[in-house]
């Protein structure tokens, strides 16, 4: 297969057991990000891929040929690959153009020079070719750091959290640009990142790691939203409102109406509920529970209304509604689910991964903290 | 067009050649949408899901026969993968009226085949290769 297999790679730091038989692949043209918290060895499994560590357990494929195993070790340069990593940085004393040729040795020194050029061109970076690394802006040396990696034409590119030197705005900008390059190339890409935002936007198809690079869910980003097949995925991409109940008749009932499972009759099970899960209407429709607003505050564009269910019991909920519409404190609404936002998962699952901690999503206590 | 390459192969001829299997169904449905053909694809689609839900069963008789310690996961890992085959008809059914939905037919069944499928099979090859075949 083209592209990058890696099979059973299992990796330790002395006692450390980092990867516990990993595996994936990135078939020629795709973008796959791995998605996980910090220290679930990402960036081993991106630097055993390189070469840039040594595979103990496990293989590394690319284009069909073994270039890492525990008998076989291809050094960096003869892989074939491109790499942009944080640590990874232009070389200093190179100008922008030295940089990007500094990967074609191999060709004549005028070819190796349209060739720079016309990448510094993809990237918008023509203009300063003889400019050094630190007379640049961190977007426009991210830019070149592209341009280095990709005029090699490598089988491969591996993408280390690449915009994570980056400041919110500048990010959007650079993550939107080095993508449409990478459609453009045709490359396959591995990227890796703990943002699960980054990984919607950039990937067609994202990996969950839990620990030990284990891999909890592979899918689409819109698979990986809608219908995660777990605990820890469903709560990645920002809080979640919580109930817990027990399975009977194919649902669990919740305060705000019943939710379909196929859990069996009697297991106990918690339902997450993403706050455009939450619909509010009118409350003299008489429909759905009644819910008042104990405050509201904006999130990008959108409101976080925090309600209190009628009996006043639990803690309250999460909504989130259009940015135009403003609840007045204290103001009571009626409640209902839209079921494409509520996951049952079963309550006695491994709590191995409900513990890690949480990644870039705001947790229910910030947002609260925000809005008083 | 996707192959099974020696190191996606289990060595285990029963299972090596239900996945040859699955891998030329991929091709087949890839190939009738290059070639405009997609009104055949929804049944060829149904065709390799059933195919697939089959090879599911056979392979997790098989390794409960054997006593494989780790069955339980792996029929966790195939019930998971329900919901992905309810997607791919989904986007089956709409190849004639969505080039964006024939784009991403094909792609989701290479990963299909080559990642939730084949490659998450890897894991138990060794336990496999002490077995008589
Ligand atoms: N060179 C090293 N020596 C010892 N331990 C390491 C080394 N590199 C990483 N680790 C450890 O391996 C684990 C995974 O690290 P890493 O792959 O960097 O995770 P991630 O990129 O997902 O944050 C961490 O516990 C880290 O401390
Ligand atoms: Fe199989
Ligand atoms: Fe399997
Ligand atoms: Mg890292």
């Amino acid at each position: 297969m083209k592209g990058l297999h890696i099979q059973g790679l299992s990796h330790s730091y002395g006692d450390n057991k980092v990867l516990d038989n990993a595996g994936l692949i990135v078939p020629a043209g795709e973008l796959v990000c791995m998605l996980g918290p910090s220290g679930c060895g990402k960036s081993t499994l991106l630097r055993l891929a390189a070469g840039l560590e040594k595979v103990q357990h496990g293989k590394i494929i690319i284009d069909d040929v073994t270039v890492g195993s525990a008998d076989v070790h291809l050094p960096p340069e003869k892989r074939h690959i491109g790499l942009m990593f944080q640590d990874y940085a232009l070389f200093p004393h190179l100008n922008v153009i030295d940089n990007v040729t500094f990967g074609l040795l191999d060709m004549a020194p005028d070819k190796a020079r349209l060739l720079a050029m016309d990448m510094l061109t993809q990237v918008g970076m023509a203009a300063q070719s003889d400019k050094f690394p630190h007379m640049l802006s961190g977007g426009q040396q991210q830019r070149v750091a592209l341009a280095r990696a990709l005029a090699p034409e490598p089988k491969l590119l591996l993408l280390d959290e690449p915009f994570s030197g980056l400041d919110t705005n500048l990010r959007e900008t650079i993550r939107e640009e080095t993508l449409s390059v990478l459609k453009n190339s045709g490359v396959a890409t591995l990227m890796v990142t703990h943002d699960p935002e980054e990984a919607m936007f950039m990937a067609d198809r994202i990996k969950i790691i839990g620990a030990n690079g284990h891999i909890l869910q592979a899918g689409r980003p819109h698979e990986i939203y809608y219908h995660p097949t777990h605990e820890f995925v469903a709560r990645l991409f920002g809080m979640m409102n919580r109930f817990e109940g027990v399975a009977a008749d194919g649902q669990v009932e919740t305060p705000l109406g019943a939710v379909a499972t196929d859990l069996a009759d009697g297991t106990p099970a918690e339902v997450l509920i993403r706050p455009e899960g939450v619909i509010l209407g009118t409350s003299d429709n008489n429909q759905g529970t009644t819910v008042e607003v104990t405050s509201s505050h904006l999130m990008g564009h959108d409101n976080i209304v925090r309600v209190r269910l009628g009996n006043g019991e639990g803690e309250d909920l999460h909504v989130r509604v259009h940015h135009t519409f403003e609840a007045e404190l204290k103001e009571s609404f009626s409640c209902r689910l839209d079921h494409e936002y509520a996951f049952v998962f079963p309550l006695d699952a491994e709590s191995e991964y409900t513990n890690t901690e949480l990644m870039d999503a705001p947790t229910s206590e910030e947002i609260s903290a925000a809005g008083e | 067009m996707v192959e099974l390459s020696e190191d996606f192969k289990l060595q285990y001829e029963a299972l090596d050649s239900d996945h040859q299997k699955l891998v030329e169904m991929v091709n087949e449905i890839s190939g009738m949408l290059d070639e405009g053909c997609a009104e055949d694809c929804k049944a060829k689609v149904v065709e390799f899901i059933n195919f697939t839900k089959a090879h599911f069963a056979r392979e997790e008789q098989l390794l409960t026969k054997s006593g494989y310690p780790n069955v339980e996961n792996h029929s966790r890992h195939h019930k998971a993968l329900d919901k992905k085959m309810d997607h791919l008809l989904e986007f089956a059914s709409m190849v004639t009226v969505n080039e964006l939905a024939c784009d991403s037919l094909k792609k989701e069944l290479v990963f299909f085949v080559m990642d939730d499928v084949i490659s998450s099979d890897l894991d138990f090859k060794s336990f496999l290769e002490n077995i008589p075949s």
